[in-house]
């Protein structure tokens, strides 16, 4: 993908982010939580047949993580839980390589979206099983301008 | 039915307030905006009408994307958008119900009459251009990203106030939250004039209950506090950063108007402490 093309789809993303919102009735929900500086991703999963057939995001958090969330869920919606799970580690593995700032608004997208496959499965031996948290361990990129 | 009404007034007034924004003949952008202030109040009656009933609503609601491409569409759309509310009124001697069924057939009506104006409409064309600037490429992708989380968070800041405008009795403590909900108001006009400019206009995400309610006043303006202070230091980092005279004298009059917002708030919490 070329720089301009890349610069006009994460504009496009910053414009009007998808699958932003919450399930009422979601199969799972998980939390991906930044104990810095409060930052939150929650995902709402509907799973039918092993696959991911609605998955929704919701943030109190930096643009950054907004196009994140955007770009993962527009991602996985429809793959199974197999192969989501595979590209989100993939995802977390391209990151280690990345300053923890810069890394830490897609890694709280990732670790939601672990959160909420761990409630899938804590929900099958307990229908009332609470909703995980997962912390991440780096500071995003403007918060940690603001504190410089 | 109620939380529906209430989200599809929501949903009205933030299409006429962004199309207000979008359209390039201003004396057209203003009408819509007059028009918007006019739901917002709606929104507000309802609410009121909600809260002394205890009925349940909820500020939360769906996305919204701007497609229309030239103004008639733009008149259009928020027509649409008005017609879904009407579509949900009817005469029943209720006072409130008479002025939003007579305000919603007065703006359709206006509204449908120009439909057919084809001026283009360059909002969303993602240009990247203000007129008569050439900012260079770091104050470009600072100003961009500084638009999109501001004007998130001043849209933010009108639900909360809002929100929490109903949970106060105290006179003052009313009078202050107006005084916010306007402030932000001008702001989030500012930024989304601006966004429109570089063809980059769009409607935030919609906001929480876990983020505009709250348990405690107190909790809530302390926080509201500390997001000023982190709105002050962007406005300040922004005006520093952008290289740019008349943007950062902006930047730096917005940073200014900040200072006030925290002594209010202050004020606010030694009223109810």
């Amino acid at each position: 993908m070329q720089e301009s093309e890349l610069y006009d789809t994460t504009m496009d993303h910053m414009m009007n982010p998808r699958n932003y919102g919450k399930i009422e009735d979601a199969d799972a929900v998980g939390i991906g939580k930044n104990p810095q500086n409060g930052e939150m991703v929650i995902i709402y999963l509907v799973l039918k047949e092993g696959r991911v057939e609605d998955i929704r995001f919701q943030a109190k958090a930096c643009m950054t993580t907004i196009i994140a969330g955007s770009i993962f869920t527009e991602t996985i919606k429809g793959a199974t839980i197999e192969e989501a799970r595979e590209l989100t580690d993939l995802m977390l593995e391209k990151l280690e390589g990345m300053p923890p700032e810069e890394a830490a608004c897609s890694e709280l997208v990732a670790e939601a979206f672990f959160a909420a496959l761990e409630h899938f499965e804590a929900r099958a031996e307990d229908p009332t099983a609470p909703v995980p948290t997962r912390m991440i361990t780096g500071t995003c990129a403007i918060e940690k301008e603001e504190e410089e | 039915m109620a939380k529906r009404l209430f989200t599809t007034v929501h949903e009205g007034w933030l299409k006429l307030l962004f199309a207000s924004f979008a359209v390039e003949d201003r004396s057209f952008g203003e009408r819509l905006y007059d028009f918007s202030e006019i739901v917002y109040r709606h929104l507000r009656f309802i609410e009121s009408v909600y809260v002394k009933k205890k009925i349940e609503y909820s500020y939360e609601r769906p996305a919204i994307e701007l497609s229309f491409t030239t103004e008639g569409e733009a008149a259009l759309f928020c027509e649409e958008a008005l017609g879904r509310i009407a579509s949900q009124l009817s005469p029943s001697g209720d006072p409130l119900a008479a002025r939003l069924i007579g305000d919603l057939e007065y703006i359709r009506r206006d509204l449908a009459a120009r439909s057919s104006i084809e001026a283009k409409v360059t909002a969303f064309d993602k240009s990247l251009k203000l007129p008569g600037k050439s900012l260079d490429k770091s104050s470009l992708d600072a100003l961009v990203m500084f638009l999109f989380e501001e004007s998130y968070k001043e849209y933010e800041l009108i639900i909360v106030y809002s929100y929490a405008q109903t949970t106060v009795d105290d006179k003052r403590l009313t009078e202050i939250f107006q005084i916010l909900i306007d402030e932000s108001k001008y702001h989030l006009k500012s930024f989304a004039r601006m966004m429109d400019q570089l063809g980059i206009l769009a409607v935030p995400r919609m906001v929480t209950q876990e983020i505009y309610r709250f348990d405690s006043l107190k909790e809530f303006l302390l926080n509201g506090i500390e997001e000023e202070m982190g709105a002050k230091e962007q406005c300040r980092a922004l005006a520093e950063g952008v290289k740019d005279e008349e943007l950062s004298a902006f930047f730096d009059f917005i940073n200014r108007q900040e200072d006030y917002h925290i002594a209010l708030m202050k004020e606010a919490l030694q009223r109810i402490d």
